[in-house]
């Protein structure tokens, strides 16, 4: 009698299912690629033109920025993926697979996130590069930072996908959970120049966390330990909630 | 009383198509907000040297938020096409397809015209501007909203899958955003992002807007921006009308 197979082979084929799903999309790929050199070749370079505060560069604080919000965006896509799978009816399908439901929302949250890390490894090696921090420590460190931040996204994303039930909403309600855990944060302007009223949103945003500890990393810039505390709640919840909503779904809860 | 094959109908069903959702109109809001009031405000105070910076960028957010609306219409297109193939039904009413793809892009830019009015409103406050000067801010608006339309509708037209679709709607914002004057002043683009923000509907809107902050309307800019939108508004018409035809 044949071994059913491990729970880590299972998680190996459903991260490799949504790698692929990604790669057959080849136009997202493209244009978000070209976005994240428009962004630093033509908008940074640019605005780096307007800001004038001594000793502050703009091109190197927004070059962490372009990685940390092009991850943040490409970790979304897992919860459009999820939507379109729901109303395709493949959602029970993937149901009807040898493997228990617990380890199919792991999975494609960890998808989510590996292949957002995938796709924006060389990015941040050019980042690395162009800020003058090229070493091991500093690549790999922020490829972890990423990844956590990547899961974080993706448990959102899955969250969002679960709750909405209208495709046109769905589009608009992620486009704007996109911008604003971007916008709120500290990955495009530092925190000290946020409007007072937001600056406590923006100082709890994972995104700051990440785009802090990155920056930490490449360009020595000073932060505290409590970024690490904050980036790994929002993993836990956001992960805890994209799983509890996935699973409900899953267990024949409210689909319509 | 509009005459069965008027075009006010096929106006009538995309503002209602539109409004359906008025959640959406919020969340587009909320958007425009994100936009101005924290993006633009936490620029502002990084950008010192250039005078107000927020009064600067101020009117790109609303315009980002057209181009945003404006999509929709090449979207409900699109989504007639090929998700729920209600073209042809469309086709059989008694209006003549020339008619119909005006009609649909005039929607497309009033309806987007009038979804970013209170953002219109929030920019004419800001830049205190009299009844008549907000009345031509609302013309720049409807012009930008055009361009876009039109560029949106060319989208719907050519495109087979939501995937193409949606990366030319993220190419187009890319655009309209980065290599205009939305941001930064055109005396400091390079050659090649100066040559392609003349030719950017984003740079003229955004010019004429703040222009309005003078007191006068300077028809220099408006002219630009009145051919764009004229232009892609065709080439929209165009596309469309070529789907059409089978």
């Amino acid at each position: 009698m044949s071994q059913s197979p491990s729970a880590l082979s299972i998680l190996w084929v459903l991260i490799e299912r949504d790698l692929r799903t990604l790669v057959k999309s080849p136009w997202i790929l493209i244009s978000r690629t070209m976005f994240f050199f428009i962004q630093l070749f033509v908008f940074a370079t640019l605005v780096n033109k307007l800001v004038n505060i001594p000793g502050f560069n703009y091109f190197e604080f927004y070059s962490v920025g372009a990685v940390v919000s092009t991850i943040t965006s490409i970790a979304f896509i897992i919860g459009a993926d999820l939507f379109e799978e729901e109303e395709l009816g493949l959602l029970d399908y993937l149901l009807s697979l040898p493997f228990g439901h617990s380890l199919f929302v792991f999975g494609r949250a960890l998808g989510g996130a590996v292949r957002a890390l995938i796709y924006c490894a060389p990015m941040m090696i050019l980042v690395a590069y162009l800020d003058g921090m090229l070493t091991p420590t500093a690549v790999l460190g922020s490829y972890v930072v990423l990844f956590v931040l990547a899961t974080g996204i993706s448990g959102l994303s899955i969250t969002l996908a679960m709750v909405i039930r209208n495709e046109n909403r769905f589009d608009v309600v992620i486009a704007m959970a996109e911008l604003a855990t971007v916008r709120v944060s500290a990955a495009i302007y530092p925190l000290y120049y946020i409007p007072k009223v937001i600056q406590p949103a923006a100082a709890v945003s994972p995104v700051t966390s990440a785009s802090d500890l990155i920056r930490l990393l490449v360009l020595g810039t000073p932060t505290g330990a409590y970024e690490l505390v904050e980036l790994a709640l929002f993993v836990a919840i956001f992960f805890g909630l994209g799983s509890v909503f996935l699973f409900r779904k899953l267990e024949g809860g409210r689909f319509e | 009383m509009a005459g069965s094959n008027s075009p006010i109908h096929v106006i009538e069903r995309d503002f209602r198509v539109f409004f359906a959702d008025r959640f959406l109109l919020v969340i587009m809001f909320v958007n425009f907000m994100i936009d101005l009031g924290v993006s633009g405000l936490s620029l502002s105070a990084l950008i010192t040297g250039y005078g107000n910076y927020f009064l600067y960028i101020a009117p790109g957010a609303n315009l980002v938020t057209a181009t945003v609306a404006s999509f929709q219409s090449g979207r409900d297109i699109w989504r007639e096409r090929i998700i729920h193939d209600t073209q042809s039904y469309l086709l059989t009413l008694p209006f003549g397809k020339s008619r119909f793809a005006f009609s649909r892009l005039f929607s497309g830019m009033l309806r987007t015209t009038l979804t970013t009015m209170p953002g219109t409103i929030v920019i004419a406050v800001l830049y205190h501007l009299s009844f008549p000067l907000f009345l031509v801010g609302m013309l720049i608006m409807m012009l930008f909203s055009g361009a876009v339309c039109g560029l949106s509708v060319v989208a719907a037209s050519m495109a087979s899958s939501l995937e193409l679709f949606t990366t030319v709607r993220s190419t187009a914002q890319v655009y309209l955003s980065f290599f205009s004057t939305q941001f930064y002043p055109a005396s400091i683009l390079p050659p090649a992002v100066s040559i392609l923000s003349n030719f950017n509907p984003m740079t003229w809107a955004v010019e004429s807007f703040r222009d309005l902050q003078s007191g006068v309307v300077d028809v220099a800019l408006l002219a630009p921006l009145t051919g764009l939108a004229l232009a892609l508004l065709f080439t929209g018409y165009l596309f469309y009308r070529r789907t059409m035809e089978y």
